[in-house]
């Protein structure tokens, strides 16, 4: 039966009154860890070309708090972008929101994702983190990556997802 | 799965192509080879040049040895492919040395294609492509087979399609299925759009290719101006001189002339490839599908379901608003994000009188009413925010640095207004308009491009706020499409949650396949 009533915008569910859960608390520390290699090893290479090259000392000094500064400003991004993310899901979407300065909330619906990934690198498994991928059509690679999830929370939200594809596809049949 | 037993007039045993597919074997080896093969024969390239002696002699024979390799291989090839329609499927046998077989299920075509190359025409032969829903190199074509078994075998995938949808397996198969139905009874039914020569032309000068050429020159470009000057120059100068009388001028015409004679010929170029992809073009509108077919050296026949377009963009560039001519572009399912996917399918209207497009819009989406069309502008705040970030900005560091180096930075003030103008112009042209079911976005800058969509073929939709954007209730919105992404800054904020909201309600409302 075609129907086209009229659609009252007001009365839609609004994606901005939905109360988001926060990411693992492990979540920074994997992103602190990761950073602290990339630092690590730009440290080792710096400090070697600073001994083997005779670079001027106060050259040196200006590179080494430039770079401390950065490191500051990641260690600040990391805790502060942390308390920003989150994600919800409805009976019909997911939404994930992230970004301290581009802060951006992206809606899912579950009848558009095409399949799922969860991942776990070797940090993500020591601190018992996953991260989700989700894949829509046209997407370059995966659309929406979440990552710094609870292995138990990625493994619901995985459940979550399938079943609601898989009802929505019976549905269809 | 349910047996479906029918008698297709199309189902065989194992065929071959008929011989003069052989031609085209060989012309599409070659095409090959030069854009594939030409790269990895480089080192042999640059010992000959600097090694051999008898450079001709030796040219000669490698030239006859290649040609008389294409063609065995080719004979080879063309022995060896063997194709079979039956059960459902085609399948397709190939290869000399390395055998290769391919199988394609009739419910995984997504369209059936038709090529005719040139050669072909008089024989009545066709080059048929089927296209899957899988990769592009996944994809079958059968060079060389009549016109009327090629259209045999269409109808036959999408009557079994649409057998296959009477026994409840397939949703989708529903629109094939009358797809085909109307295919045979409109087939003689007149062009919706036809395009003239002088049209095609037209818009063969709107493409960018002129730039592209000249870019490509941009390096050569002293070399060129050099032996411009030393030898075409005097030459157009001597014969200028035995027209006009001696003048000091003289000069200056020969250059003006030959810069004019330069930039006439790119344009030819340009027009020229336009001709060759568009010649003859004429669209159909055949109820449920979309039937076009263009082509000089090779006629090309695309169709596509109407239900299957994501989204049509209507683009104007600022030489076809001088032209008064507008190019439409209907957007598909986009899985392989090479060049060759993007231009295969394209069912685009090079060039169209901008009156007419709503018309078009309105054949693909029956229930938008396209005069509801009134777009509602973003806020004034872009253009000082993107005149303080991305031109002041800059600008004042590029100062002082100027300052810094002792340079002249008094011109700098100069581009400023310029820089305001441009920002002026862009935010003139972005605009949101969207009422239950569809939305139209419309972006641009002398020219403009509105692309209207329907909501339930949104994919996943995001918004984006910056610390300045909040501050002033303001968000940006992106559309993620199965083609790529559409987005707009800097929207109310009221009105873009009201959007979002309705964008997520409808794609989730709705049980229409996307697809």
């Amino acid at each position: 039966m075609f129907s086209n009533e009229q659609i009252d915008i007001d009365v839609l569910p609004d994606f901005t009154q939905v109360d988001y859960k926060k990411m693992d608390k492990n979540a920074p520390f994997e992103q602190l860890i990761g950073w602290g290699i990339t630092f690590a090893i730009v440290y080792t290479v710096l400090i070697i070309a600073w001994l083997v090259l005779n670079i001027p000392n106060d050259v040196a000094l200006y590179i080494g708090l430039g770079l401390l500064a950065v490191m500051a400003w990641i260690v600040y991004y990391i805790f502060a972008s942390h308390k920003q993310r989150g994600i919800a899901l409805r009976e019909q979407d997911i939404l994930y929101k992230r970004g301290l300065i581009w802060r951006t909330t992206t809606i899912v619906p579950f009848n558009r994702i095409q399949h799922i990934e969860t991942q776990r690198g070797l940090f993500e498994r020591k601190l018992g983190l996953a991260t989700v991928k989700i894949f829509s059509a046209g997407g370059l690679s995966s659309d929406l990556v979440i990552s710094g999830l609870s292995v138990l929370r990625a493994s619901q939200l995985r459940q979550i997802i399938l079943d609601k594809t898989n009802s929505e596809q019976l549905k269809n049949d | 799965m349910t047996e479906i037993t029918t008698s297709k007039q199309s189902e065989s045993e194992w065929h071959q192509l008929s011989p003069f597919s052989i031609v085209f074997f060989i012309i599409n080896f070659t095409i090959r080879f030069i854009r594939e093969g030409i790269i990895n024969l480089a080192p042999a390239l640059a010992i000959f040049i600097t090694q051999v002696d008898d450079k001709l002699f030796w040219l000669g024979i490698a030239g006859a040895a290649f040609v008389v390799g294409l063609v065995i291989f080719s004979i080879l090839y063309y022995r060896n492919f063997r194709y079979r329609v039956s059960d459902g499927q085609i399948i397709l046998r190939r290869g000399i040395l390395s055998k290769e077989r391919t199988t394609l299920k009739f419910e995984k075509v997504q369209n059936v294609n038709l090529a005719t190359p040139f050669y072909f025409a008089p024989l009545n032969l066709v080059n048929c492509i089927f296209d899957s829903a899988g990769s592009a190199q996944k994809e079958i074509s059968l060079p060389g087979i009549s016109n009327e078994y090629a259209e045999q075998v269409r109808t036959d995938i999408f009557d079994y399609k649409s057998q296959l949808k009477a026994n409840g397996i397939e949703a989708d198969a529903a629109q094939e299925g009358s797809d085909a139905d109307s295919t045979n009874s409109m087939v003689n039914d007149k062009p919706m759009i036809r395009l003239s020569l002088a049209e095609i032309a037209r818009f063969g000068l709107s493409s960018n290719m002129t730039f592209i050429l000249l870019a490509v020159l941009a390096p050569f470009m002293e070399t060129i101006i050099d032996f411009s000057k030393d030898s075409i120059v005097p030459n157009i100068v001597s014969v200028l001189a035995t027209v006009l009388p001696q003048s000091p001028l003289l000069n200056v015409v020969a250059v003006v002339l030959f810069s004019v004679l330069v930039i006439l010929t790119a344009l030819m170029l340009s027009v020229l490839s336009s001709i060759v992809q568009f010649y003859n073009y004429e669209l159909y509108d055949q109820g449920k599908q979309f039937k076009r077919t263009a082509g000089l050296f090779e006629k090309h026949q695309i169709s596509i379901a109407k239900h299957r377009v994501q989204a049509i963009s209507i683009k104007q560039n600022w030489v076809f608003k001088l032209l008064k001519r507008v190019t439409v572009q209907f957007h598909q399912l986009a899985i392989a994000h090479g060049q060759n996917a993007k231009n295969k399918n394209n069912l685009s209207i090079p060039t169209l009188y901008p009156e007419l497009w709503p018309n078009i819009v309105d054949k693909t989406f029956n229930d938008l009413n396209i005069s509801e069309l009134n777009f509602m502008g973003i806020s004034a705040r872009y253009i000082s925010h993107v005149i303080a970030v991305y031109w002041l900005f800059p600008l004042s560091v590029l100062t002082l640095i100027l300052i810094q180096i002792d340079s002249n930075w008094i011109w700098l003030l100069a581009i400023t207004p310029i820089g305001a103008g441009l920002v002026y112009l862009k935010w003139r042209r972005y605009g949101l308009w969207f009422n239950d079911n569809f939305v139209a976005i419309r972006t641009g800058f002398v020219g403009q491009k509105i692309t209207v969509l329907p909501l339930y073929k949104v994919q996943n939709i995001s918004q984006v706020q910056t610390p300045m954007l909040r501050r002033n209730n303001l968000a940006n919105i992106v559309l993620q499409l199965p083609y790529g992404k559409e987005s707009l800054p800097f929207v109310p904020k009221r009105k873009a949650r009201a959007f979002l909201n309705l964008c997520a309600y409808q794609i989730e409302r709705s049980e229409k396949s996307w697809l």
